[in-house]
């Protein structure tokens, strides 16, 4: 069968290859019974595990118990090539170590992208239980550490074992070497990541832990630690506030329905007899207000006899303005009302009346009674 | 945005989650450092006080509080660490920025039942059809801040807004 071929067969049996894969089918027909597609374990029939490592790498759905087997078997193969190549000098131990190397480099390749898309997976895995999830999160940490250290190995065997053997080594390690280091890099990335997984999720698991404990001491009123915690700080903790009624509505009533409320409100109402009551009034007498005014009748007239040398200051210690001040309710200010009554006088033009540029020690300017 | 729309949100208690489609946008206003301090300023004028760390913000009262306010303050508290609790026995993976499905929770219910799961939910629910108070749970949870639908055509699926670690918080203080 040639590939095409195959993606043909795969394709005319795609249903019930899809079937199988989510268990809904255990029987096929025979082409495809014969075919290495799938295998027949008892009396059913199930994906074999190579088209299953295809859809697995194909689809980056990757099992847990992805192989963690390390290098050594390759790369004492290499040693031993090295060994016979030294000795004999013949091309073909050095095609041989070449292709243990680009081996290598191969499954260098497939086991990064294995180790990324696992950490992916585990890293949102919901289906298991915390308690299993750490203990296989620690499982693969210490399965990876190893990769890791068998990294390292791989270099020194590359670098300081086949290097410099043949100038084809050379080339092949110097064209490999950018992605080996990244396939090391994110090995050491994966190793970091996958540790702050493990206590993320170590977290969490205390977290629940102490939730399902608070939750038991609160139904079983022996919450007093909680209640001391939540009133130590008060300015720091939330719904301290008035909250908000309006979530609290659900829905409103349509028009219909509020129109028929109404009407049986009205029916209701019209069934009671409301006496009005006549309104009553309270009548407050009004009360009597005493004025008291300033009498500038007599001022004027007194500077008209004898006139003055500052308008202002003479208001200011008339006895009618000293008399207001100590009859008023209010309290009021001498020199402000002096002011008001001062500026009665000076504003309507009198010819009796010279305003000089000096100011007295009211800062009021001084207007002479000529 | 600006300080008034922000304060008039705040103000019905809500509690801003950086990770809310609802209040993003006043979470990224808070981030900014000059906001955050006038707006705080501006609170303490008016008798509150802004809190905000790990991706929430909410606002608290800078007076003592009256003894009716404690009651309710730590009665609230009680019944949201019990839905809470319940939402982490039956799904132990919810945290802080994480999806959660409203059919998973159900079935969960189902298969997890025990004497002590129905006491937690008849501590804060009163209703025996578990249907509707499942309902109601979600409401709650959302109307707490805590829970956000991811798109209002889906009604399966919910956020975990980071408010969720406020209350995580003070477990952090517990033996």
């Amino acid at each position: 069968m040639t590939h095409i071929e195959l993606i043909e067969f795969i394709y005319t049996h795609r249903q019930v290859l899809d079937d199988i894969y989510k268990n809904k089918k255990t029987t096929v027909s025979e082409a495809l019974e014969a075919s290495r597609l799938v295998t027949k374990i008892g009396g059913n029939i199930e994906l074999s595990e190579s088209y299953r490592n295809f859809i697995d790498i194909t689809l980056n759905r990757i099992d847990y118990a992805v192989t963690f087997n390390t290098y050594h078997a390759e790369l004492k193969e290499i040693l031993v090539q090295k060994s016979r190549y030294l000795h004999e000098k013949k091309e073909y131990y050095l095609l041989e170590i070449l292709s243990l190397l680009k081996a290598i480099f191969l499954k260098l390749h497939k086991r990064d992208q294995e180790i990324r898309t696992l950490l992916i997976k585990i890293e949102n895995e919901t289906s298991l239980d915390l308690d299993l999830l750490i203990e296989k999160a620690m499982d693969i940490l210490g399965k990876i550490k190893e990769i890791n250290q068998a990294n390292k190995q791989i270099q020194e065997v590359f670098y300081d074992e086949i290097y410099e053997l043949h100038p084809k080594t050379k080339n092949f390690i110097d064209d490999i070497s950018f992605s080996m280091l990244t396939f090391i890099e994110n090995i050491s990335t994966s190793l970091e990541n996958l540790e702050y997984f493990i206590a993320r999720t170590k977290k969490l698991r205390q977290q629940n832990r102490k939730l399902h404990q608070l939750s038991v001491e609160i139904l079983e009123e022996r919450d007093q630690e909680l209640d001391n915690l939540l009133t130590l700080n008060p300015k720091e903790n939330y719904l301290t506030l008035y909250r908000s009624q309006k979530n609290a509505i659900k829905s409103f009533p349509d028009n219909s329905e509020a129109s028929r409320i109404i009407r049986k409100l009205r029916l209701s109402m019209n069934q009671f007899q409301v006496k009005k009551e006549p309104k009553q009034f309270i009548i407050s007498p009004q009360k009597e207000e005493k004025l008291n005014l300033v009498n500038i009748v007599a001022i004027e007239n007194e500077l008209k006899k004898s006139g003055s040398e500052d308008i202002f200051n003479f208001i200011y210690e008339h006895q009618e303005l000293q008399k207001f001040i100590k009859e008023s309710s209010k309290k009021v200010s001498l020199k402000e009302e002096s002011f008001k009554i001062y500026l009665q006088f000076i504003i309507p033009h009198n010819p009796k009346i010279e305003l000089t540029n000096q100011f007295n020690t009211h800062n009021i300017r001084i207007a002479q009674w000529i | 945005m600006d300080i008034a729309t922000v304060f008039r949100t705040m103000t019905k208690g809500v509690i801003i989650s950086r990770n809310s489609t609802k209040y993003g946008d006043i979470a990224t206003f808070l981030l900014n450092d000059e906001n955050y301090i006038a707006y705080e300023n501006l609170l303490q004028e008016l008798g509150y006080e802004l809190n905000g760390e790990n991706g929430y913000f909410y606002l608290s009262k800078s007076e003592t509080l009256t003894s009716n306010e404690i009651d309710q303050f730590i009665q609230s508290h009680k019944e949201v660490f019990m839905l809470i609790s319940i939402l982490k026995q039956l799904l132990p993976h919810a945290r802080s920025g994480s999806t959660i499905k409203y059919t998973e929770f159900i079935a969960e219910f189902e298969a997890k039942k025990d004497e002590h799961l129905e006491a937690k939910w008849r501590y804060v629910f009163k209703e025996s059809d578990l249907k509707q108070s499942s309902e109601k749970f979600f409401e709650r949870l959302s109307r707490e801040f805590i829970l956000e639908k991811i798109d209002k055509n889906n009604k399966d699926t919910y956020l975990v807004l980071n408010s969720l670690d406020y209350y995580l918080s003070f477990l952090e203080s517990m033996v």
